[in-house]
């Protein structure tokens, strides 16, 4: 069995989860919203064990890297940090509809992702170095953080335009989407963060120079500018609420771009598309 | 367990304030609201006041974060830094004027984009200056111990009742809130005592610790800019430069010592894709080698504050050249390397091997490998001729001066491009990348919390009331001041079971 062919087959169980936190959250049958969470969990243990898989074959085939080197590996990453996230908040406050926000994000990762080459190549010379293994883990944790943060901006926003309507009544109560959704931001802002120097260090050990204004470290910088204007906003001018729900969506729109945007101008990261 | 429950909107500070956040309305520390050069009202005072408010708000920090972003994404749109050929190809005239004239073939180097980050610092700098002197007051102060006013001001108390002595119970709640928040206050108060403790004070200092990174990696990145520089250079085996080509303006600049390229070599994968490039270099100081060194991608040489790194590579093909003179038959011979100027023999002129053609072919007819030259002869215009290597009836066709020129022998010879820099500034700017990280930890998951414990008594029963109040993370710092009222209620149950020898109630 090849770590492809796993991660394919995951690709349908976070569908399948997706669908029942849907029909849990949207026909308020608790059995519905548990099975969608043993299902994601199921799917968050087959992404795991196909990210190690690949590992273990990058290994046979005498490369042995890390599969965190090309978009299709970084799709499949994202989709298992974000999904681990959104249970672990599942679990920590008892959001169950939490699910049908963050598990889209995992299937269509991973959807896109069996359109991607699978295929494994060796490292150039560029890409060979542990700097690598840092700057993609800790970016992704970071898009994954804002990924979170996404949805319960969704959710929030559903739950303030009804409240007591079909959806909004199994919703957690407005400020704890709004407090969970700010939470989520500074964990994507600190890894976003920690993402960007460790890429700057990368940068400085391979080609001597630490910032290129290459378009994705461009990107990535606004991401940063947006995400750091937004927790400013709310800590110093005491934002909260509906504007910052659909500040942090304009946020994500800059992260989708930083990832696949990006690849649609030319630069240093073209391995990464 | 349940979700605790978050402080209701309203809870933050409005106004021009920053970097310090106080939550709640208890939380201000009354030297907060003293600032220089404002009233009461925070009123910039005189126009020094206002252009101190002016760099001070937070309100131009959001803006000036803002436009940043803003302004950063054409410089991704219009490619940077390209010939004016490339602008001239794929942009219109009027568009190209424009581009011209408000630098955005090269903006993040503009003086406008350069203007908003020096902003950006000012406005950090300024409001940090004006805030700091309170922040550090408040985290030098002496802690301040159990108020009865401040207790009795909190909100969401945890209370139980015990039959447990005020006496017995007193010292085992000093003793668990030692064991759970540090350093105990004690302040005996009408019939009880009152405890307080407190952690991460100092975590109030994160949102500067960041700032001042950010600063720093500023700073280095003018530091670099200023006295550093970013060249290349092609080195083929066996030869020594002193000197590199600035990558900006084309210039030389000379090495504090010379670099010679003893070897470079390519690996491959099995599929064709490059595995390693290496290059072993000497470096040498007043002509006589120091030390040799193998570079890679990622693993650059460093010596005096330069640095060299493995940045591409090429092919040269250098050739041995047999002039023979078509009168006297005088043989000479040169050895010729590509793209460089060489005397004829007999002072005749001078030559050039311009390229190297490893497979020419001529009217569909393959030739073999060619040498192309550019000749200058002593008389005459200069031309071009090519020397073929493996048909040499064919180099009997023409003569550079009265020379019959043939190539005896040839081998190709790679040579190493490398990117040669200096950066002072990079110390700088790594301080400023750790304290940013350490400062985004202590500023986001970190915080100053207080907690307060009340313990009680009449003639029969004790009353325990614990509350806690913290700057930021109100309902994670809620659960454990939450724990902790659990595991003082089960401790007096103890107490009292013990004491009484009954089940309490």
């Amino acid at each position: 069995m090849t770590s492809s062919f796993v991660l394919s087959i995951v690709t349908f169980v976070y569908f399948g989860a997706m669908c029942l936190y849907w029909a849990g959250w949207v026909f308020h049958k608790p059995v519905l919203s548990r099975s969608a969470t043993l299902v994601a969990v199921v799917g968050v243990a087959g992404n795991l064990a196909g990210f190690g898989l690949r590992w273990w074959e990058s290994h046979q085939m005498g490369m042995g890297h890390i599969p965190l080197t090309n978009m299709y590996e970084s799709l499949v990453f994202f989709a298992m940090v974000t999904m681990a996230v959104s249970l672990v908040l599942e679990r920590q406050y008892r959001i169950r509809a939490l699910g049908a926000v963050v598990a889209p994000f995992a299937f269509l990762a991973m959807a896109y992702a069996s359109l991607k080459d699978a295929d494994q190549v060796p490292l150039v010379p560029a890409l060979q170095s542990n700097w690598l293994t840092a700057h993609v883990f800790t970016a992704f944790l970071g898009y994954a953080g804002f990924a979170a943060a996404t949805g319960l901006a969704v959710m929030y926003l559903l739950k303030k335009s009804g409240p007591d309507s079909g959806i909004g009544r199994s919703l957690p109560e407005a400020p704890v989407l709004d407090q969970l959704m700010y939470q989520n931001i500074l964990l994507g802002f600190l890894f976003l963060t920690v993402g960007i120097i460790t890429g700057a260090v990368w940068a400085n050990s391979a080609w001597g120079r630490y910032w290129s204004w290459d378009p994705k470290e461009t990107w990535s910088l606004i991401t940063w500018l947006i995400y750091a204007a937004l927790i400013h906003l709310r800590l110093v001018r005491g934002w909260m609420g509906k504007r910052t729900a659909i500040f942090a969506i304009v946020g994500f729109a800059a992260v989708l771009f930083t990832w696949f945007g990006v690849n649609y101008l030319s630069g240093l990261h073209s391995y990464a598309s | 367990m349940p979700f605790p429950k978050i402080p209701k909107k309203g809870g933050l500070p409005r106004g021009p304030g920053c970097l310090t956040v106080p939550v709640n309305k208890e939380e201000r520390a009354p030297q907060e609201r003293k600032r220089p050069g404002m009233t009461k009202n925070q009123q910039p005072v005189g126009p020094l006041g206002r252009l101190m408010g002016f760099f001070a708000s937070v309100k131009l920090s959001i803006a000036l974060l803002l436009t940043l972003a803003a302004t950063s994404i054409v410089g991704t749109v219009i490619p940077q830094g390209k010939t004016a050929e490339f602008y001239q190809q794929n942009y219109s005239a009027a568009f190209q004027r424009f581009l011209e004239a408000v630098n955005l073939t090269d903006m993040y180097h503009s003086w406008w984009f350069q203007a908003l980050l020096v902003l950006l610092a000012v406005n950090l700098m300024v409001c940090s200056v004006k805030r700091l002197p309170s922040t550090w007051k408040l985290v030098r102060a002496r802690p301040a111990g159990f108020h009865q006013g401040r207790f009795s001001s909190l909100k969401d108390k945890e209370e139980f009742e015990t039959q447990a002595p005020v006496n017995d119970l007193a010292p085992l709640v000093e003793k668990t809130l030692g064991r759970r928040f540090g350093k105990v206050k004690a302040t005996p108060v009408d019939q009880g005592f009152g405890y307080w403790a407190e952690r991460g004070r100092w975590t109030r200092l994160g949102p500067y610790v960041i700032h001042l990174g950010f600063l720093l990696t500023l700073a280095g990145g003018v530091l670099g800019s200023l006295y550093g520089f970013t060249g290349y250079v092609n080195l083929p085996e066996g030869e020594t430069t002193e000197r590199v080509s600035l990558r900006d303006s084309k210039d030389l600049q000379p090495l504090p010592f010379t670099l010679r390229c003893d070897r470079f070599s390519v690996q491959f994968y099995d599929n064709g894709m490059p595995k390693e490039y290496t290059s072993t270099l000497t470096v040498l100081e007043g002509g006589s080698p120091a030390f040799t060194q193998d570079i890679e991608v990622n693993h650059p040489l460093r010596h005096k504050g330069i640095n060299v790194f493995q940045s591409s590579y090429g092919s040269d093909t250098s050739a041995v050249l047999e002039f023979a003179h078509a009168e006297t038959g005088m043989i000479y011979e040169k050895e010729a390397a590509s793209r460089r100027m060489m005397e004829l023999p007999e002072g005749e002129g001078r030559f050039m091997v311009v390229e190297f053609d490893p497979s020419f072919s001529h009217q569909g007819m393959d030739l073999g490998p060619v040498f192309h030259l550019h000749v200058f002869p002593k008389e005459g215009p200069p031309f071009q001729m090519s020397v073929f290597a493996a048909r040499p009836e064919l180099n009997r066709m023409r003569t550079a001066g009265p020379f019959h020129v043939s190539a005896k022998s040839w081998k190709q010879t790679y040579y190493t491009g490398l990117q040669v820099t200096k950066d002072p500034g990079v110390g700088m700017v790594y301080t400023g990348f750790i304290l940013i990280i350490a400062g985004c930890f202590v500023t986001f998951f970190l915080f100053h919390g207080q907690v307060f414990v009340l313990v009680s008594g009449g003639k029969k029963k004790t009353r325990v009331s614990v509350a806690g109040v913290a700057n930021k993370n109100q309902q994670g710092f809620g659960i454990r001041v939450h724990r902790l009222a659990e595991i003082l209620s089960g401790q007096a149950a103890d107490l009292e079971k013990r004491k009484t020898g009954r089940e309490p109630r």
